[in-house]
């Protein structure tokens, strides 16, 4: 990096932004970080090393990932809460409900909500 | 819109399901022969029984790799997931209990032409073996309509078995000391002892039922720990 810092992020890879982002995250020092979909674009190898990365920060700082990649859920994190949205009687407010929050084993084999057994098992429409 | 997602990998599940339910089936059928092959003494039937035990091998075999391909492919979490763990299983079972069918239909060419047959024994191993044969449809009708009281209920059935099994233990050395009725009797007590895992076989297939349903794997009765066992 030393050798680019006059040249635009952008010349370089999707991963390498990511990784970017989080150094200039870190360089706050942060108690929690936020990683919203931090993967999204991301090809599976260039994935892979962010996952790592948070494997790796996980000893030193507090992840909250949002992301709807499942998999990447029950890969990555510890404890997994599940949010979905409510609509109102007459459908026009919409309001944001944690559904369920557990450890990660337990979210994704054995959920206490059916709500969350129908999201993670795909079988909402 | 279809009111679910992922409906093919919900119809490959629900059909992998009836599929293995079907090695239950055929488990069902193989147990009533063998269980003639000892009332009647029937030679040829006991060769069929052994011949026929490759279906229920086939069946396993497919279920096992349709198993494997559901994992890899969809990567089944929750309940879904304790399904698949439960089929694993429950077709493992299924095999077990097929190759006890077989070791039945063996011991009845062993036992000789014409044997020393005691009629008390024979009728134990009868009424075990319909016993068993009920298990084998109560555990899959457990599973299929997910009923954990209908699974507990197959510990009650399998006690009469293992009392049974213990009758015939007693018969088997009451009958006497001659050589051809000792060898005869000791080739029933192999059957008794194939019948007796059949019905734990089947306990075992309950055992999962409830897994299913609740999330968490308990043994309903524990041969180590008897004094742990309501009842027990």
């Amino acid at each position: 990096m030393k050798d680019r810092l006059k040249t635009n992020a952008f010349g370089m890879s999707g991963g390498q932004q990511q990784r970017l982002c989080i150094a200039r995250a870190l360089a706050t020092n942060p108690d929690v970080i936020l990683m919203d979909e931090p993967c999204s674009a991301l090809d599976p190898i260039s994935t892979g090393k962010i996952e790592d990365l948070m494997l790796e920060l996980r000893e030193n700082y507090s992840i909250v990932i949002v992301t709807h990649n499942m998999q990447q859920a029950a890969r990555v994190s510890d404890m997994t809460a599940f949010f979905t949205v409510e609509l109102d009687d007459d459908g026009k407010q919409r309001t944001g409900r944690m559904v369920e929050y557990d450890d990660t084993e337990k979210v994704f084999t054995n959920p206490g909500d059916e709500r969350t057994e129908a999201y993670v098992t795909g079988k909402v429409g | 819109m279809p009111d679910t997602t992922r409906s093919q990998f919900q119809d490959e599940l629900v059909e992998l399901e009836k599929q293995a339910l079907g090695g239950l089936d055929m488990v069902e059928q193989a147990l009533a022969r063998a269980i003639e092959t000892v009332e009647q003494r029937d030679i040829e039937l006991a060769s069929m029984v052994i011949a026929d035990d490759d279906r229920i091998d086939g069946r396993y075999l497919e279920v096992h790799q349709g198993i494997l391909s559901l994992l890899a492919l969809q990567a089944p979490v929750a309940g879904d997931l304790r399904v698949i763990a439960a089929l694993l299983h429950l077709i493992n079972h299924v095999e077990r209990m097929g190759d006890q069918c077989v070791n039945i239909a063996k011991m009845v060419p062993l036992a000789g032409h014409e044997p020393p047959v005691d009629e008390e024994l024979v009728g134990n191993l009868v009424r075990m073996g319909d016993l068993a044969r009920t298990l084998v449809v109560q555990c899959k009708q457990a599973f299929e309509r997910r009923d954990v009281a209908m699974a507990e209920d197959l510990v009650r059935q399998d006690d009469e078995i293992d009392s049974l099994n213990r009758a015939s233990f007693a018969r088997a050395i009451e009958i006497g000391d001659d050589p051809d009725t000792r060898e005869w009797a000791m080739h029933m007590m192999l059957v008794a002892r194939c019948l007796e895992r059949i019905g734990d076989n089947a306990v075992d297939i309950g055992e999962q039922t409830a897994f299913v349903v609740t999330g968490l794997f308990r043994e309903f009765e524990d041969a180590s720990h008897p004094e742990l066992t309501p009842g027990g």
